[in-house]
């Protein structure tokens, strides 16, 4: 009997590759206009038809792909990992796209010189303006400690549980000898992954806090009470979101599904699926938040261009 | 908030001196206020870190201003330290008043319009002074 979780998951990865390779020019097309003569119209055009025929292109591919892994595995072996194609997509014909569509969303149009070479700043520490109190520290210091502590403690247990499911050794006494020094492998690796790269985090991330909070906010040559909030506004969500998402939300992900691995080994293709949807999950989180910052970025850009507009 | 100008012949680190110096002596800055570091006032100014730096180091050691490390630079004092002997300070403000004087009789400036400035002035920073 088939494995259920292996084959959503087979579908899953099927799936994957044409939503990443339709997302760049998806993208492209629900950022604003903003080109303002002829030229920058032509150029925005030209940009989105490359985009666009690219894609296309790489979804026809991929569908031949999948037509022809019915008689070669190989060509579905390359279908599931033809998703790679969106970092070209969004990087080399996406992110043109969009700067031509709108300079506010690339950053070009943000800087320059203000009018009459004057430029304002607020004398407000930002350092000691976090969002983020004291208190809120212990929250990702207990997160990283109970799963540091639930993979440690299991280590207190003897390896193996049992056998893994649809074991047909020939020597069960050999398979399981050697079952069990691979689970004790694997639960020290958890234990140094988890323990080593996720308390480097959380040692560096109050650092990474303070520099994003003194980020450059320039407040144009008058200063502005309506660009200072947007400011305001914009690093609250920053500075949350960079604790909430890389100090807790990431490391609750990845200890749990250590965790579930550790302690039930014998369900493997569900942890595989769990981490597989979890950690797409997590991508996706990120990305609308990255969008979302990307949004307001432009937004003060924007502002700043028309303060500065002669 | 504090405004600098590119285009100005007043070397930056002037500007933010004068600049802190004026909100300071108007009591917008008072004992306690802490100031941005100077990473966060550099960049958000779009200039060099050592340009930040200098005026902060002119005002600390004029008296005004103070770090201190985890606190940041505070501004510690509404006066400054004296340069010298007790009539050297008056000496040079009597100076430096004489010269604005002379600059704007020279540039055509009625006795009227320059009272009107200097009571204008006087009127805003000894007013909003504690």
């Amino acid at each position: 009997m088939s494995d259920p979780f292996l084959t959503f998951g087979r579908l899953l990865m099927l799936v994957f590759a044409p939503i990443m390779l339709v997302t760049p020019l998806i993208f492209a097309l629900l950022v604003p206009n903003r080109t303002t003569d002829d030229a920058g119209r032509i150029r925005a055009g030209s940009r989105m038809l490359a985009l666009s025929l690219a894609t296309v292109a790489l979804l026809a591919i991929w569908l031949g792909l999948v037509l022809l892994g019915s008689r070669f595995p190989g060509a579905l072996l390359i279908a599931n990992f033809w998703w790679v194609w969106f970092f070209p997509l969004w990087f080399g014909l996406a992110v043109p796209a969009i700067a031509a569509r709108n300079p506010f969303w690339s950053g070009a149009a943000a800087t320059g010189s203000e009018a009459n070479g004057l430029r304002t700043a607020s004398l407000v520490n930002r350092e000691k303006r976090s969002p983020v109190t004291r208190a809120m520290w212990l929250i990702p210091i207990a997160v990283y400690l109970l799963f540091l502590g639930a993979i440690a403690a299991r280590g207190l247990m003897p390896f193996p549980a049992g056998t893994y499911p649809g074991d047909s050794a020939a020597d069960p006494a050999a398979a399981k000898l050697a079952y069990a020094a691979a689970e004790r492998s694997r639960w020290l690796l958890a234990l140094a992954v988890y323990g080593g790269v996720f308390g480097l985090l959380l040692a560096l991330l109050p650092r990474s806090l303070r520099l994003t909070l003194t980020e450059s906010e320039p407040l144009g040559s008058k200063g502005s009470v309506e660009l200072a909030e947007l400011y305001d506004r914009q690093r609250r969500e920053r500075v949350l979101g960079l604790f909430w998402g890389s100090g807790v939300l990431l490391p609750i992900c990845v200890g749990l599904f250590s965790t579930l691995q550790l302690w039930f080994p014998n369900f493997g293709s569900l942890w595989g699926l769990v981490g597989d949807i979890g950690g797409s999950l997590l991508g996706i989180a990120g990305a609308i938040f990255g969008v979302r910052m990307t949004i307001e970025r432009a937004k003060i850009a924007e502002l700043r261009f028309r303060m500065n507009a002669p | 908030m504090i405004t600098i100008s590119l285009t100005s012949p007043v070397p930056l680190h002037d500007q933010l001196v004068h600049g802190l110096r004026d909100l300071i002596a108007a009591g917008k800055l008072v004992e306690g206020d802490e100031l941005p570091p100077v990473r966060q006032l550099a960049a958000d100014l779009g200039i060099n870190l050592n340009t930040v730096a200098r005026a902060y180091r002119e005002l600390t050691a004029a008296g005004l201003l103070a770090s201190a490390r985890g606190r940041g630079t505070v501004v510690i004092a509404t006066t400054e330290r004296a340069h010298g002997p007790k009539g050297e300070d008056r000496k040079r403000i009597e100076a430096g008043v004489t010269a604005v004087l002379n600059d704007a009789k020279i540039a055509g400036f009625s006795r009227e319009v320059i009272e009107t400035i200097c009571n204008r002035q006087i009127e805003r920073l000894w007013k909003q002074s504690p």
